[in-house]
């Protein structure tokens, strides 16, 4: 192997293991989601819902998509009054990496301790599904 | 004199600035008033609120505890979530000192009545002989801020249509500030958290 593919290589291991993969889900978290859901996802008791554990990351969901394109409204269950605000304008490729993003840091792994994951196909059939 | 006995003498100097550091009470913040030729440390203005409950709630009805105040109201997308989360975690530091209680005043009176506010609390999971969610006239509320060194304006432009700073602030039993930190910035609690067990000690002496 020459010197040059060496390097190489170990680049690519480097920015495998030391980088997030979700570089701009972590982002778009950060930005929209954070202020509300907190840093770790722990949320804020029953007024705010914690995202680590939620039903809406276990595993493929499509409802994840439509709370987040479509905002939640929770006044007409009275249950709590948050409510959360929609993001009509994400792109597809936007919604794919944040949702992604979610499910490798709050949703729930299988037995072998893999995540699932959703492509943009997946995401876009999602989200016409759920177009208001 | 010896080096050894130089020495000892440095570590005592050390050993009582040190002892002297831990015992130092809380200053009090803010600029000094004249009244009647005295000098008054800053005092909290008297104010008039009803709580989760539709109890009255006043400066007397506050008299005899120590409590940390903040400023929010629940329709709030921007920074309040975060300072509500350092606002419980010093709701669960001092759930079981009866000397401590948490105040908070909603800047929102017109979305945040009464109802509401105890909607709040319960989801919130606390009671409200501990954690008071105050809702009063607006505009004494702005003002009020001021006293509690918290900006806080009407701004149609800012998220939710409010402007105010983080801040959560200790006031002692005479309505004085005695201590702040910033709720958007987690690692200024445990300070605050010893101001707060400082202050206390003040009232066992």
């Amino acid at each position: 192997m020459s010197i040059k593919n060496s390097i190489l290589l170990s680049f690519c291991f480097f920015s495998v293991t030391c980088g997030s993969t979700f570089t701009q889900g972590e982002r778009i978290y950060t930005s929209l989601c954070a202020n509300c859901h907190m840093d770790d996802g722990s949320g804020l008791n029953k007024l705010i819902p914690a995202l680590k554990g939620s039903k809406y990351l276990a595993g493929k969901n499509n409802d994840i998509v439509c709370i987040i394109r479509n905002g939640f409204n929770s006044d007409s269950l009275g249950l709590t009054m948050k409510s959360m605000p929609a993001h009509q304008k994400m792109t597809n490729v936007e919604m794919t990496n944040l949702v992604n993003y979610l499910q490798d840091e709050f949703g729930a792994r299988d037995e072998f301790g893999a995540r699932d994951e959703m492509n943009m196909d997946e995401i876009e059939i999602a989200s016409t599904r759920c177009k208001k | 004199m010896r080096p050894v006995n130089l020495m000892l003498f440095t570590m005592l100097v050390f050993i009582s600035c040190k002892s002297g550091e831990d015992k130092a009470p809380l200053p009090f913040l803010g600029n000094k008033a004249l009244v009647n030729g005295v000098e008054t440390p800053h005092k909290i203005r008297p104010f008039n609120y009803l709580n989760q409950d539709s109890m009255v709630t006043n400066n007397d009805s506050l008299a005899d505890y120590v409590y940390i105040a903040d400023f929010f109201f629940t329709s709030c997308p921007s920074i309040c979530p975060r300072v509500m989360k350092q606002m419980l975690r010093l709701h669960d530091e001092f759930k079981n000192e009866p000397g401590v209680k948490l105040v908070s005043f909603t800047l929102d009176p017109k979305r945040d009545n009464v109802a509401k506010l105890a909607l709040y609390a319960s989801n919130l999971d606390v009671k409200s002989d501990k954690w008071l969610f105050l809702t009063g006239d607006k505009d004494f509320t702005l003002d009020l801020a001021d006293d509690y060194f918290v900006a806080a304006l009407e701004d149609p432009t800012a998220p939710g249509g409010f402007d105010h700073s983080g801040k959560i602030i200790l006031v002692d039993k005479k309505g004085h500030v005695r201590s702040f930190c910033e709720g958007t910035e987690p690692e200024t609690i445990p300070p605050f958290i010893k101001d707060v067990r400082t202050l206390l000690n003040e009232y066992k002496k």
